[in-house]
């Protein structure tokens, strides 16, 4: 035993895991506690999406891309939506815009509190895990009654929305966001300063802001590290330039920045779902279909994992020939590597959630 | 250990947060989408919803004897996307809140809804068309002069047919006026 | 003895197999299983972080090409007498990948599967209802009253 001591060996990670919510294929090199290098294998989730986007055509695909991941299942159809519309020319209604605002916010709360609830799972705080997870659930309830199903909403089609939110829906989801809001206070709290949970994220997995600019992060990460990026203020699209919203920074760079990140813009979207809320015009869903043309279109929006970039090429037929998504996650991924340096084993699982990893929108 | 008895107290006074499914129902939003669901009577045969369905859930192909078309969802490979539903220009698409959903392998293949709709034998010719459902004809052609109710049974061409002798007769007392 | 069986009814201890899902099962499983509102311990069942300890194993995800050989090595630890529920459309039938030039599935062309819980993703109460229907299975299976799996259908892997 004590000659394997310091000296290197691999430790396979996954990608059957526990910790890991998919498969991920990691080889750790250790030294003792300390972890030396880390190989990631990937493609386990690969399930040729690209490929078979261009065998279906433009209204299957919206489905399809809502399958490319679950936590941000309304990015995707979203953002392909848009690049279609961008590349046609199709002019979304006013209402429609406002409800694909509301849809995305949603699952952005949604997602942000999974996150943070899977950090105390690692951590092991267990019921802290249990209650973010029950809070987390309010806003399952607003997806299920709202849009009929607890992670895919299916909201976004071609020109416009699919279903409306009339002013009882609407009713129902202010009263929820106040339950969520009392609660998102204790939360907040108990992670700024618990100190079971501040002595293992403070100084874990810290990414410096000249790193986070060199390996080109989006989303929470970047901000997390304190680079304030964010597409619905940078390159605003649909009614954002309306709403007013805070870009959430911390400056830490470590795993408890990046959490403390997610929880705020949770507050924020909170906010921005009162605004819409407050200001919804009448009028109508979906703008009329014209033919798409051939062309090339692209679009970009800020998923909770950060920016999500669709490109799009048509021939006349309504089967793209090309199409081609730029997810968050693999902006991320490579940071893995600064953030792991010398970390201990046992923070690996904990440092590879702090970056929310899609793996399946990743690996597609 | 304030905080503490406060949460205590504010947990036992709210009861416990377990849904009682199974031992209860449990709430279904209306809203829910569990399984797709046809109206034979509103069904065209159009295939807009075999278009749309990303999975190939739905199935439309001729009965063997060609009186009519088997209409099949394949519960199984359905994503409940409600994109047939959206785009069924008869709304003969509908979700139900339906979501008992599991079974077991031996169940596999038969957890799909069959359904047989009809086609008419043309009174003119005895082609076998889909004829259009009533209460769509009756929206479609609300301002029409003319009697749909035997029109209506008629295939395209014998349409056709009848358009032309009617235009005949009409010109004809046209004519002797 | 036999009265003893009678009066303690077994635990099922879940195992869950990610074989390339989009998240969506496995969120909702992980709902399912580890909040109180939906509270599968109520139904005797835990997960558990071993394939070893395993006797009902959730499968999710349309089985790709690069997880297949994982997925079936990982499930030929879990010991006999296993339960094997697929969660989801797409290891029941491939769901809207079928097609994939990745994808393997459905799963039951490796695996013999027991119970099919589709959804796109189910909500846990449909979970639930699987796992209750996979528990009744492994029950008459440890009582010798169901038969086990016919035959064990791998392909002999390169």
């Amino acid at each position: 035993m004590s000659e394997a001591l310091g000296k290197e060996f691999t430790l396979p990670l996954g990608p059957m895991h526990v910790a890991l919510e998919e498969p991920m294929y990691f080889k750790v090199t250790v030294e003792g506690e300390r972890v030396r290098h880390v190989e990631i294998t990937s493609g386990h989730v690969h399930r040729g999406m690209e490929a078979l986007a261009t065998k279906r055509n433009l209204f299957q695909n919206i489905v399809l891309t809502e399958r490319v991941c679950s936590l941000c299942s309304n990015s995707h159809p979203l953002t392909y939506c848009m690049a279609i519309e961008n590349l046609a020319g199709i002019e979304v209604p006013r209402r429609a815009q406002y409800l694909r605002v509301l849809a995305d916010e949603i699952k952005r709360v949604a997602s942000h509190l999974f996150n943070v609830a899977i950090l105390a799972h690692i951590i092991g705080y267990k019921s802290l895990f249990m209650h973010v997870m029950e809070v987390r659930e309010i806003m399952q309830d607003v997806k299920e009654t709202v849009y009929g199903n607890r992670m895919d909403l299916a909201a976004n089609t071609l020109g416009g929305v699919k279903n409306d939110v009339d002013a009882q829906l609407f009713g129902y989801i202010t009263r929820s966001l106040q339950r969520l809001e009392g609660h998102m206070q204790e939360i907040i709290d108990i992670y700024a300063s618990n100190p079971m949970l501040c002595s293992r994220t403070v100084g874990v997995g810290v990414l410096p802001k000249d790193e986070a600019i060199r390996y080109g992060l989006v989303g929470p990460v970047a901000r997390g590290s304190g680079l304030a990026v964010d597409v619905r203020r940078d390159a605003p699209y649909g009614i954002y330039p309306e709403l007013s919203f805070n870009v959430i920074t911390e400056t830490g760079g470590d795993v408890h920045s990046r959490a403390m990140v997610r929880l705020r813009e949770v507050n924020e979207s909170i906010s921005l779902i009162r605004q819409i809320a407050a200001n919804l015009p009448e009028g109508k869903l979906t703008a009329p279909l014209p033919v798409i043309p051939a062309g090339q279109g692209c679009a970009r929006t800020e998923a909770p994992r950060g920016e999500l970039f669709y490109f799009i090429r048509t021939d006349e037929s309504d089967i793209p020939t090309r199409l081609k998504w730029r997810v968050p996650s693999y902006m991320n991924w490579d940071a893995l590597e600064v953030m792991m340096k010398d970390c201990a084993v046992a923070d690996v699982s904990l440092i590879v959630n702090s970056i929310d990893p899609c793996v399946s929108c990743t690996e597609r | 250990m304030f905080r503490f008895l406060k949460l205590l107290g504010k947990n036992l006074a709210q009861g416990p947060s377990t849904d009682p499914f199974p031992a209860k129902e449990a709430h279904t939003p209306e809203r829910f989408r569990g399984r797709v669901v046809v109206n034979p009577e509103q069904c065209v045969g159009c295939r807009i919803c075999h278009h749309m369905c990303a999975g190939g859930a739905i199935r439309i192909e001729d009965n063997e004897e060609k009186t009519g078309y088997n209409f099949t969802v394949w519960h199984n490979t359905c994503a409940l996307c409600g994109m047939c539903r959206h785009y069924c220009p008869t709304k003969a698409i509908t979700l139900s809140t339906d979501w008992h959903n599991a079974h077991t392998q031996e169940d596999k293949y038969d957890w799909a809804a069959h359904y047989s709709i009809p086609y008419l034998a043309c009174a003119g010719c005895g082609a076998h068309i889909r004829m259009l459902p009533p209460q769509l004809a009756a929206r479609l052609y609300a301002h029409s002069p003319v009697d749909m109710t035997d029109l209506l049974k008629l295939c395209p061409s014998c349409r056709q047919l009848a358009a032309a002798r009617r235009e005949e007769i009409s010109n004809d007392t046209h004519e002797q006026e | 003895m036999n009265l003893f069986s009678d009066i303690v009814v077994r635990s099922p201890w879940l195992y869950r197999i990610n074989a390339g899902s989009c998240n969506g099962c496995d969120v909702e499983l992980a709902t399912t299983a580890c909040i109180p509102r939906y509270d599968v311990e109520r139904l005797g069942c835990r997960y558990c972080g071993s394939p070893r300890h395993a006797d009902i194993v959730l499968i999710t995800g349309p089985l790709t090409l690069r997880v297949r050989d994982k997925v079936l090595r990982v499930w030929q630890e879990i010991p006999e007498p296993k339960v094997t529920v697929a969660v989801g459309i797409c290891p029941i039938s491939g769901g809207v990948f079928r097609g994939g030039h990745s994808i393997e599935g459905p799963i039951d062309r490796y695996i013999p599967v027991d119970v099919n819980v589709p959804g796109c993703p189910p909500r846990p109460q449909s979970i639930m209802e699987g796992v209750l229907l996979a528990k009744k299975i492994w029950l008459d299976r440890l009582n010798g009253i169901a038969p086990g799996h016919k035959e064990e259908r791998h392909v002999s892997l390169p």
